[in-house]
Protein backbone atom coordinates (compact mmCIF):
# COMPACT_ATOMS: atom_id res chain seq x y z
CA UNK A 1 0.00 0.00 0.00
CA UNK A 2 2.86 2.30 0.98
CA UNK A 3 4.67 1.45 -2.24
CA UNK A 4 1.60 2.35 -4.27
CA UNK A 5 1.41 5.76 -2.61
CA UNK A 6 5.06 6.49 -3.40
CA UNK A 7 4.55 5.41 -6.99
CA UNK A 8 1.55 7.75 -7.30
CA UNK A 9 3.55 10.65 -5.94
CA UNK A 10 6.27 9.95 -8.45
CA UNK A 11 3.72 9.84 -11.24
CA UNK A 12 2.40 13.23 -10.20
CA UNK A 13 5.96 14.59 -10.08
CA UNK A 14 6.55 13.19 -13.54
CA UNK A 15 3.39 14.87 -14.85
CA UNK A 16 4.55 18.19 -13.38
CA UNK A 17 7.99 17.72 -14.98
CA UNK A 18 6.32 17.10 -18.33
CA UNK A 19 4.12 20.15 -17.83
CA UNK A 20 7.18 22.25 -17.06
CA UNK A 21 8.95 20.83 -20.10
CA UNK A 22 6.01 21.70 -22.35
CA UNK A 23 5.98 25.28 -21.02
CA UNK A 24 9.72 25.60 -21.74
CA UNK A 25 9.08 24.31 -25.26
CA UNK A 26 6.26 26.83 -25.79
CA UNK A 27 8.54 29.60 -24.54
CA UNK A 28 11.25 28.63 -27.01
CA UNK A 29 8.73 28.37 -29.82
CA UNK A 30 7.37 31.84 -29.05
CA UNK A 31 10.88 33.29 -28.84
CA UNK A 32 11.83 32.01 -32.28
CA UNK A 33 8.42 32.86 -33.81
CA UNK A 34 8.55 36.46 -32.54
CA UNK A 35 12.10 36.93 -33.80
CA UNK A 36 11.80 34.84 -36.97
CA UNK A 37 12.84 37.73 -39.22
CA UNK A 38 15.64 39.02 -36.96
CA UNK A 39 17.23 35.71 -35.92
CA UNK A 40 19.72 34.33 -38.43
CA UNK A 41 19.91 30.68 -39.43
CA UNK A 42 22.71 29.89 -36.98
CA UNK A 43 20.78 31.29 -34.03
CA UNK A 44 17.60 29.41 -35.01
CA UNK A 45 19.55 26.16 -35.29
CA UNK A 46 21.25 26.82 -31.94
CA UNK A 47 17.89 27.29 -30.22
CA UNK A 48 16.48 24.11 -31.73
CA UNK A 49 18.84 21.38 -32.92
CA UNK A 50 21.89 22.22 -30.80
CA UNK A 51 19.82 22.91 -27.67
CA UNK A 52 17.75 19.78 -28.38
CA UNK A 53 20.86 17.56 -28.52
CA UNK A 54 22.32 19.21 -25.38
CA UNK A 55 19.07 18.67 -23.41
CA UNK A 56 18.81 15.11 -24.71
CA UNK A 57 22.40 14.38 -23.60
CA UNK A 58 21.74 16.03 -20.24
CA UNK A 59 18.66 13.83 -19.84
CA UNK A 60 20.73 10.73 -20.53
CA UNK A 61 23.37 11.77 -17.99
CA UNK A 62 20.73 12.62 -15.35
CA UNK A 63 19.11 9.23 -15.95
CA UNK A 64 22.28 7.52 -14.71
CA UNK A 65 21.93 8.92 -11.19
CA UNK A 66 19.15 7.66 -8.94
CA UNK A 67 18.47 11.13 -7.43
CA UNK A 68 18.01 12.86 -10.78
CA UNK A 69 16.60 9.91 -12.71
CA UNK A 70 12.97 11.03 -12.37
CA UNK A 71 13.66 14.46 -13.90
CA UNK A 72 15.32 13.06 -17.06
CA UNK A 73 12.02 12.47 -19.01
CA UNK A 74 11.34 16.24 -18.84
CA UNK A 75 14.63 16.86 -20.68
CA UNK A 76 13.78 14.15 -23.20
CA UNK A 77 10.37 15.73 -23.74
CA UNK A 78 11.76 19.21 -24.48
CA UNK A 79 14.42 17.82 -26.82
CA UNK A 80 11.88 15.60 -28.62
CA UNK A 81 9.69 18.66 -29.17
CA UNK A 82 12.38 21.08 -30.35
CA UNK A 83 14.52 18.75 -32.49
CA UNK A 84 11.72 18.32 -35.12
CA UNK A 85 11.44 22.13 -35.33
CA UNK A 86 15.14 22.27 -36.04
CA UNK A 87 14.60 19.83 -38.92
CA UNK A 88 11.92 22.16 -40.34
CA UNK A 89 14.27 25.17 -40.03
CA UNK A 90 17.05 23.23 -41.75
CA UNK A 91 14.79 22.24 -44.67
CA UNK A 92 13.36 25.77 -44.91
CA UNK A 93 16.85 27.27 -45.02
CA UNK A 94 17.67 25.28 -48.16
CA UNK A 95 14.52 26.58 -49.80
CA UNK A 96 12.37 23.49 -49.35
CA UNK A 97 8.67 24.13 -48.92
CA UNK A 98 8.00 22.51 -45.54
CA UNK A 99 4.25 22.38 -46.13
CA UNK A 100 4.79 19.77 -48.89
CA UNK A 101 4.02 16.17 -48.00
CA UNK A 102 7.35 14.91 -49.42
CA UNK A 103 9.44 17.13 -47.13
CA UNK A 104 7.23 16.36 -44.13
CA UNK A 105 7.42 12.61 -44.68
CA UNK A 106 11.22 12.83 -44.96
CA UNK A 107 11.45 14.72 -41.65
CA UNK A 108 9.03 12.39 -39.89
CA UNK A 109 10.75 9.29 -41.33
CA UNK A 110 14.15 10.38 -39.98
CA UNK A 111 12.61 11.25 -36.59
CA UNK A 112 10.85 7.88 -36.47
CA UNK A 113 14.18 6.08 -37.04
CA UNK A 114 16.00 8.21 -34.45
CA UNK A 115 13.40 7.62 -31.73
CA UNK A 116 12.92 3.95 -32.56
CA UNK A 117 16.67 3.27 -32.18
CA UNK A 118 16.80 5.43 -29.05
CA UNK A 119 14.02 3.34 -27.52
CA UNK A 120 15.82 0.15 -28.49
CA UNK A 121 19.06 1.30 -26.85
CA UNK A 122 17.99 3.44 -23.89
CA UNK A 123 14.60 1.73 -23.29
CA UNK A 124 12.93 4.92 -22.04
CA UNK A 125 9.13 5.01 -22.42
CA UNK A 126 9.02 8.59 -23.72
CA UNK A 127 11.13 7.56 -26.74
CA UNK A 128 8.58 4.88 -27.56
CA UNK A 129 5.74 7.41 -27.29
CA UNK A 130 7.55 9.79 -29.66
CA UNK A 131 8.44 6.97 -32.05
CA UNK A 132 4.71 6.17 -32.26
CA UNK A 133 3.78 9.86 -32.73
CA UNK A 134 6.40 10.41 -35.46
CA UNK A 135 5.45 7.10 -37.07
CA UNK A 136 1.82 8.20 -37.26
CA UNK A 137 2.83 11.57 -38.75
CA UNK A 138 5.06 9.73 -41.23
CA UNK A 139 2.19 7.46 -42.35
CA UNK A 140 -0.15 10.43 -42.80
CA UNK A 141 2.33 12.59 -44.73
CA UNK A 142 3.79 9.75 -46.79
CA UNK A 143 0.35 8.51 -47.84
CA UNK A 144 -0.45 12.03 -49.07
CA UNK A 145 2.90 12.17 -50.89
CA UNK A 146 2.37 8.78 -52.52
CA UNK A 147 -1.19 9.61 -53.61
CA UNK A 148 -1.34 10.34 -57.37
CA UNK A 149 -2.14 13.95 -58.25
CA UNK A 150 -5.41 12.94 -59.93
CA UNK A 151 -6.64 11.51 -56.62
CA UNK A 152 -5.79 14.65 -54.59
CA UNK A 153 -9.40 15.99 -54.69
CA UNK A 154 -10.56 12.91 -52.76
CA UNK A 155 -7.81 13.35 -50.15
CA UNK A 156 -10.17 13.48 -47.15
CA UNK A 157 -11.77 10.15 -48.22
CA UNK A 158 -8.27 8.68 -48.64
CA UNK A 159 -7.31 9.84 -45.14
CA UNK A 160 -10.30 7.97 -43.71
CA UNK A 161 -8.79 4.73 -45.04
CA UNK A 162 -5.33 5.73 -43.75
CA UNK A 163 -6.73 6.45 -40.25
CA UNK A 164 -8.49 3.08 -40.34
CA UNK A 165 -5.17 1.36 -41.12
CA UNK A 166 -3.40 3.42 -38.41
CA UNK A 167 -6.06 2.20 -35.94
CA UNK A 168 -5.27 -1.43 -36.76
CA UNK A 169 -1.51 -0.73 -36.52
CA UNK A 170 -2.08 0.77 -33.05
CA UNK A 171 -3.92 -2.39 -31.96
CA UNK A 172 -1.07 -4.54 -33.26
CA UNK A 173 1.52 -2.35 -31.52
CA UNK A 174 -0.52 -2.43 -28.31
CA UNK A 175 -0.47 -6.23 -28.41
CA UNK A 176 3.31 -6.24 -28.92
CA UNK A 177 4.02 -3.61 -26.25
CA UNK A 178 1.77 -5.33 -23.69
CA UNK A 179 4.49 -7.96 -23.29
CA UNK A 180 7.22 -5.40 -22.51
CA UNK A 181 7.92 -3.43 -19.32
CA UNK A 182 6.15 -0.39 -20.80
CA UNK A 183 2.85 -2.26 -21.00
CA UNK A 184 0.85 0.73 -19.70
CA UNK A 185 1.36 2.42 -23.10
CA UNK A 186 -0.51 -0.47 -24.72
CA UNK A 187 -3.69 0.60 -22.86
CA UNK A 188 -3.59 4.03 -24.51
CA UNK A 189 -2.77 2.45 -27.86
CA UNK A 190 -5.78 0.13 -27.61
CA UNK A 191 -8.05 3.11 -26.84
CA UNK A 192 -6.65 5.36 -29.58
CA UNK A 193 -6.65 2.47 -32.03
CA UNK A 194 -10.32 1.70 -31.30
CA UNK A 195 -11.16 5.42 -31.58
CA UNK A 196 -9.38 5.66 -34.97
CA UNK A 197 -11.12 2.56 -36.34
CA UNK A 198 -14.61 3.41 -35.10
CA UNK A 199 -14.51 7.06 -36.21
CA UNK A 200 -12.98 6.42 -39.65
CA UNK A 201 -15.29 3.46 -40.39
CA UNK A 202 -18.28 5.63 -39.47
CA UNK A 203 -17.10 8.39 -41.81
CA UNK A 204 -16.51 5.86 -44.59
CA UNK A 205 -20.25 5.22 -44.56
CA UNK A 206 -20.75 8.55 -46.37
CA UNK A 207 -20.63 9.11 -50.12
CA UNK A 208 -21.76 6.91 -52.98
CA UNK A 209 -24.71 4.58 -52.40
CA UNK A 210 -22.99 1.20 -52.89
CA UNK A 211 -20.03 2.16 -50.68
CA UNK A 212 -22.37 3.59 -48.07
CA UNK A 213 -24.35 0.36 -48.00
CA UNK A 214 -21.19 -1.74 -47.50
CA UNK A 215 -19.67 0.41 -44.75
CA UNK A 216 -23.00 1.05 -43.00
CA UNK A 217 -23.74 -2.64 -42.58
CA UNK A 218 -20.20 -3.75 -41.90
CA UNK A 219 -19.94 -1.14 -39.14
CA UNK A 220 -21.79 -3.42 -36.79
CA UNK A 221 -18.80 -5.81 -37.03
CA UNK A 222 -16.48 -3.02 -35.86
CA UNK A 223 -18.80 -2.28 -32.91
CA UNK A 224 -18.87 -5.92 -31.82
CA UNK A 225 -15.11 -6.06 -32.39
CA UNK A 226 -14.66 -3.09 -30.03
CA UNK A 227 -16.88 -4.71 -27.38
CA UNK A 228 -14.87 -7.95 -27.68
CA UNK A 229 -11.61 -5.97 -27.46
CA UNK A 230 -12.77 -4.17 -24.31
CA UNK A 231 -13.58 -7.54 -22.68
CA UNK A 232 -10.26 -9.02 -23.87
CA UNK A 233 -8.12 -6.09 -22.69
CA UNK A 234 -10.35 -5.23 -19.68
CA UNK A 235 -10.40 -1.60 -20.79
CA UNK A 236 -13.53 0.35 -19.95
CA UNK A 237 -12.54 3.27 -22.20
CA UNK A 238 -12.91 1.06 -25.30
CA UNK A 239 -16.27 -0.13 -24.03
CA UNK A 240 -17.45 3.47 -23.52
CA UNK A 241 -16.24 4.32 -27.04
CA UNK A 242 -18.14 1.34 -28.47
CA UNK A 243 -21.35 2.49 -26.73
CA UNK A 244 -20.97 6.11 -27.89
CA UNK A 245 -20.28 5.07 -31.49
CA UNK A 246 -23.14 2.55 -31.41
CA UNK A 247 -25.51 5.34 -30.33
CA UNK A 248 -24.26 7.58 -33.16
CA UNK A 249 -24.58 4.63 -35.57
CA UNK A 250 -28.21 3.97 -34.54
CA UNK A 251 -29.09 7.62 -35.09
CA UNK A 252 -27.29 7.64 -38.44
CA UNK A 253 -28.95 4.46 -39.70
CA UNK A 254 -32.37 5.67 -38.55
CA UNK A 255 -32.01 9.00 -40.33
CA UNK A 256 -30.62 7.39 -43.51
CA UNK A 257 -32.92 4.39 -43.99
CA UNK A 258 -36.07 4.75 -41.86
CA UNK A 259 -37.00 8.42 -41.91
CA UNK A 260 -38.42 8.32 -45.45
CA UNK A 261 -40.50 5.19 -44.88
CA UNK A 262 -41.59 5.68 -41.26
CA UNK A 263 -41.33 9.46 -40.88
CA UNK A 264 -39.30 11.37 -38.27
CA UNK A 265 -41.57 10.81 -35.20
CA UNK A 266 -41.72 7.00 -35.48
CA UNK A 267 -38.04 6.80 -36.48
CA UNK A 268 -37.05 8.79 -33.38
CA UNK A 269 -39.15 6.52 -31.13
CA UNK A 270 -37.48 3.49 -32.72
CA UNK A 271 -34.00 4.99 -32.32
CA UNK A 272 -34.70 5.90 -28.67
CA UNK A 273 -35.90 2.37 -27.89
CA UNK A 274 -32.83 0.87 -29.54
CA UNK A 275 -30.50 3.17 -27.59
CA UNK A 276 -32.20 2.20 -24.29
CA UNK A 277 -31.88 -1.50 -25.19
CA UNK A 278 -28.21 -1.06 -26.12
CA UNK A 279 -27.43 0.86 -22.92
CA UNK A 280 -29.14 -1.82 -20.81
CA UNK A 281 -27.19 -4.60 -22.56
CA UNK A 282 -24.00 -2.61 -22.09
CA UNK A 283 -24.51 -2.18 -18.34
CA UNK A 284 -25.19 -5.93 -18.12
CA UNK A 285 -22.05 -6.76 -20.15
CA UNK A 286 -19.92 -4.28 -18.22
CA UNK A 287 -20.95 -5.85 -14.92
CA UNK A 288 -20.24 -9.33 -16.24
CA UNK A 289 -16.99 -8.95 -18.19
CA UNK A 290 -15.32 -5.72 -17.12
CA UNK A 291 -15.08 -6.25 -13.39
CA UNK A 292 -11.59 -5.32 -12.30
CA UNK B 1 36.94 -0.54 -27.22
CA UNK B 2 35.75 -3.36 -25.01
CA UNK B 3 34.62 -0.90 -22.34
CA UNK B 4 31.91 0.43 -24.70
CA UNK B 5 30.65 -2.95 -25.78
CA UNK B 6 30.54 -4.53 -22.35
CA UNK B 7 26.88 -5.06 -21.50
CA UNK B 8 27.52 -4.79 -17.78
CA UNK B 9 28.36 -1.11 -17.90
CA UNK B 10 25.95 1.45 -19.34
CA UNK B 11 28.44 3.82 -20.96
CA UNK B 12 27.86 2.36 -24.39
CA UNK B 13 24.16 3.15 -24.00
CA UNK B 14 24.96 6.74 -23.01
CA UNK B 15 27.31 7.22 -25.94
CA UNK B 16 24.94 5.58 -28.41
CA UNK B 17 22.01 7.53 -26.95
CA UNK B 18 23.79 10.81 -27.66
CA UNK B 19 25.22 9.66 -30.98
CA UNK B 20 21.90 8.57 -32.54
CA UNK B 21 20.19 12.00 -32.67
CA UNK B 22 23.47 13.68 -33.70
CA UNK B 23 23.92 11.13 -36.48
CA UNK B 24 20.26 11.52 -37.51
CA UNK B 25 20.65 15.30 -37.75
CA UNK B 26 23.82 14.95 -39.82
CA UNK B 27 22.27 12.42 -42.18
CA UNK B 28 19.21 14.64 -42.63
CA UNK B 29 21.35 17.79 -43.18
CA UNK B 30 23.52 16.03 -45.77
CA UNK B 31 20.47 14.56 -47.54
CA UNK B 32 18.73 17.95 -47.64
CA UNK B 33 21.92 19.57 -48.96
CA UNK B 34 22.30 16.95 -51.71
CA UNK B 35 18.64 17.46 -52.67
CA UNK B 36 19.27 21.22 -52.70
CA UNK B 37 22.13 20.70 -55.15
CA UNK B 38 20.06 18.56 -57.50
CA UNK B 39 16.54 20.02 -57.25
CA UNK B 40 16.73 23.10 -59.45
CA UNK B 41 15.29 24.27 -62.78
CA UNK B 42 16.89 22.89 -65.90
CA UNK B 43 16.88 26.30 -67.62
CA UNK B 44 18.50 29.60 -66.65
CA UNK B 45 16.24 32.64 -66.66
CA UNK B 46 16.46 36.40 -66.98
CA UNK B 47 14.78 38.79 -64.57
CA UNK B 48 15.01 42.49 -63.89
CA UNK B 49 14.88 44.29 -60.58
CA UNK B 50 14.34 47.95 -59.78
CA UNK B 51 12.26 50.49 -57.90
CA UNK B 52 10.49 52.24 -60.77
CA UNK B 53 7.41 50.44 -62.01
CA UNK B 54 7.33 52.26 -65.39
CA UNK B 55 10.95 51.32 -66.14
CA UNK B 56 10.39 47.68 -65.21
CA UNK B 57 7.21 47.27 -67.25
CA UNK B 58 8.92 48.65 -70.36
CA UNK B 59 10.83 45.41 -70.88
CA UNK B 60 9.29 42.43 -72.63
CA UNK B 61 10.16 39.58 -75.00
CA UNK B 62 9.52 40.01 -78.72
CA UNK B 63 10.51 37.35 -81.24
CA UNK B 64 12.69 35.65 -78.64
CA UNK B 65 14.70 38.77 -77.74
CA UNK B 66 14.59 41.36 -74.97
CA UNK B 67 12.66 44.39 -76.14
CA UNK B 68 12.57 47.83 -74.53
CA UNK B 69 9.67 50.30 -74.72
CA UNK B 70 7.54 52.04 -75.70
CA UNK B 71 7.41 54.34 -72.68
CA UNK B 72 4.22 56.22 -71.70
CA UNK B 73 6.05 59.61 -71.74
CA UNK B 74 9.12 60.65 -73.80
CA UNK B 75 11.15 61.67 -70.71
CA UNK B 76 10.71 58.17 -69.20
CA UNK B 77 13.50 56.86 -71.44
CA UNK B 78 16.06 59.21 -69.92
CA UNK B 79 14.95 58.41 -66.38
CA UNK B 80 15.01 54.65 -67.01
CA UNK B 81 18.50 54.80 -68.48
CA UNK B 82 19.76 56.99 -65.69
CA UNK B 83 18.97 56.96 -61.98
CA UNK B 84 16.08 54.49 -62.18
CA UNK B 85 17.80 52.02 -64.53
CA UNK B 86 16.76 48.45 -63.63
CA UNK B 87 19.34 45.77 -62.87
CA UNK B 88 19.45 42.64 -65.06
CA UNK B 89 19.98 39.28 -63.44
CA UNK B 90 20.47 35.79 -64.84
CA UNK B 91 19.66 32.93 -62.51
CA UNK B 92 22.16 30.18 -63.24
CA UNK B 93 20.64 26.83 -62.46
CA UNK B 94 24.01 25.04 -62.41
CA UNK B 95 25.18 27.06 -59.41
CA UNK B 96 21.79 28.11 -57.95
CA UNK B 97 23.10 31.70 -57.93
CA UNK B 98 21.88 34.93 -59.58
CA UNK B 99 24.45 36.82 -61.62
CA UNK B 100 24.14 40.49 -62.54
CA UNK B 101 24.56 41.24 -66.27
CA UNK B 102 24.49 44.36 -68.47
CA UNK B 103 21.64 45.45 -70.77
CA UNK B 104 23.77 44.59 -73.83
CA UNK B 105 24.38 41.06 -72.53
CA UNK B 106 20.67 40.67 -71.78
CA UNK B 107 19.78 41.76 -75.33
CA UNK B 108 21.93 38.99 -76.75
CA UNK B 109 19.96 36.21 -75.03
CA UNK B 110 17.34 34.01 -76.70
CA UNK B 111 14.31 34.07 -74.45
CA UNK B 112 11.04 32.25 -73.92
CA UNK B 113 8.55 34.38 -71.99
CA UNK B 114 6.32 31.53 -70.77
CA UNK B 115 5.93 32.22 -67.02
CA UNK B 116 6.29 28.53 -66.10
CA UNK B 117 9.25 26.43 -67.23
CA UNK B 118 8.61 22.94 -68.71
CA UNK B 119 9.87 21.41 -65.43
CA UNK B 120 7.35 23.38 -63.35
CA UNK B 121 9.33 26.36 -62.01
CA UNK B 122 8.16 30.00 -61.92
CA UNK B 123 9.01 33.33 -60.33
CA UNK B 124 6.36 34.39 -57.83
CA UNK B 125 5.81 37.38 -55.60
CA UNK B 126 4.43 36.28 -52.26
CA UNK B 127 4.56 36.52 -48.52
CA UNK B 128 6.52 33.63 -47.19
CA UNK B 129 5.54 32.84 -43.66
CA UNK B 130 7.77 31.19 -41.13
CA UNK B 131 7.52 27.42 -41.51
CA UNK B 132 5.21 25.30 -39.42
CA UNK B 133 4.88 25.33 -36.39
CA UNK B 134 6.04 28.97 -36.04
CA UNK B 135 3.27 30.06 -38.41
CA UNK B 136 0.72 28.77 -35.87
CA UNK B 137 1.76 31.39 -33.34
CA UNK B 138 2.95 34.41 -35.29
CA UNK B 139 2.39 35.25 -38.90
CA UNK B 140 5.80 36.86 -39.34
CA UNK B 141 6.09 37.00 -43.08
CA UNK B 142 8.98 37.51 -45.40
CA UNK B 143 7.64 39.37 -48.44
CA UNK B 144 9.56 39.04 -51.63
CA UNK B 145 10.14 37.30 -54.92
CA UNK B 146 10.79 33.59 -54.97
CA UNK B 147 11.63 30.86 -57.42
CA UNK B 148 8.89 28.32 -56.79
CA UNK B 149 9.14 24.75 -58.02
CA UNK B 150 7.51 21.39 -57.33
CA UNK B 151 9.22 21.12 -53.91
CA UNK B 152 11.20 24.29 -53.41
CA UNK B 153 10.60 27.98 -52.80
CA UNK B 154 13.90 29.84 -52.95
CA UNK B 155 14.24 33.57 -52.39
CA UNK B 156 15.69 35.34 -55.43
CA UNK B 157 18.57 37.75 -55.09
CA UNK B 158 17.68 41.28 -56.19
CA UNK B 159 19.90 43.51 -54.07
CA UNK B 160 18.31 46.61 -52.61
CA UNK B 161 15.58 46.75 -55.25
CA UNK B 162 11.94 46.51 -54.26
CA UNK B 163 10.39 44.98 -57.39
CA UNK B 164 11.22 42.08 -59.67
CA UNK B 165 9.87 41.31 -63.15
CA UNK B 166 10.43 37.92 -64.75
CA UNK B 167 11.47 38.30 -68.40
CA UNK B 168 12.01 34.80 -69.76
CA UNK B 169 13.68 31.41 -69.76
CA UNK B 170 16.96 31.38 -71.65
CA UNK B 171 17.15 29.13 -74.71
CA UNK B 172 20.55 28.12 -76.02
Amino acid sequence: MKLKKISRKLDLAEIIYYFGGTIIFLGLLTLISQNWASFNFLLKITFTLVLGVILHSLGLILKKFSITKSISPAFFLISALIIPIGFYILADNYGFDTTRAGVQSLIMGVLLLIYFFLYKIVSEKIFLVFAIIFGTCFLLSFSKYALPETWQPSLSRFYEYVVLIIGFIYLLLAQLISKTKHSFISGYLYTFGALAILSSALLLGEGRAYKRLFWDWSYIVFIFGAVFLSAYTKRRSIFVLAVIFLTIYILKITSEYFVKSLGWPVALVLAGMLIIAVTFSCIFLKGKYLKS
Amino acid sequence: MKIFINKNNNYHRLILGIAIPVLGIFVFAIFIYICFLFIKPKLNFLYIAGNNNICLSAYSVREGRLHEGPYPKPDNLGVCHGKAAPSFFVYESSTNISKKISLVEAENLYLNDQPKSPDGYQVVSKSKYAPWPFSLFFKSSNNGYFLEGPTIMKRLYYGNNRMVVFIGWINY
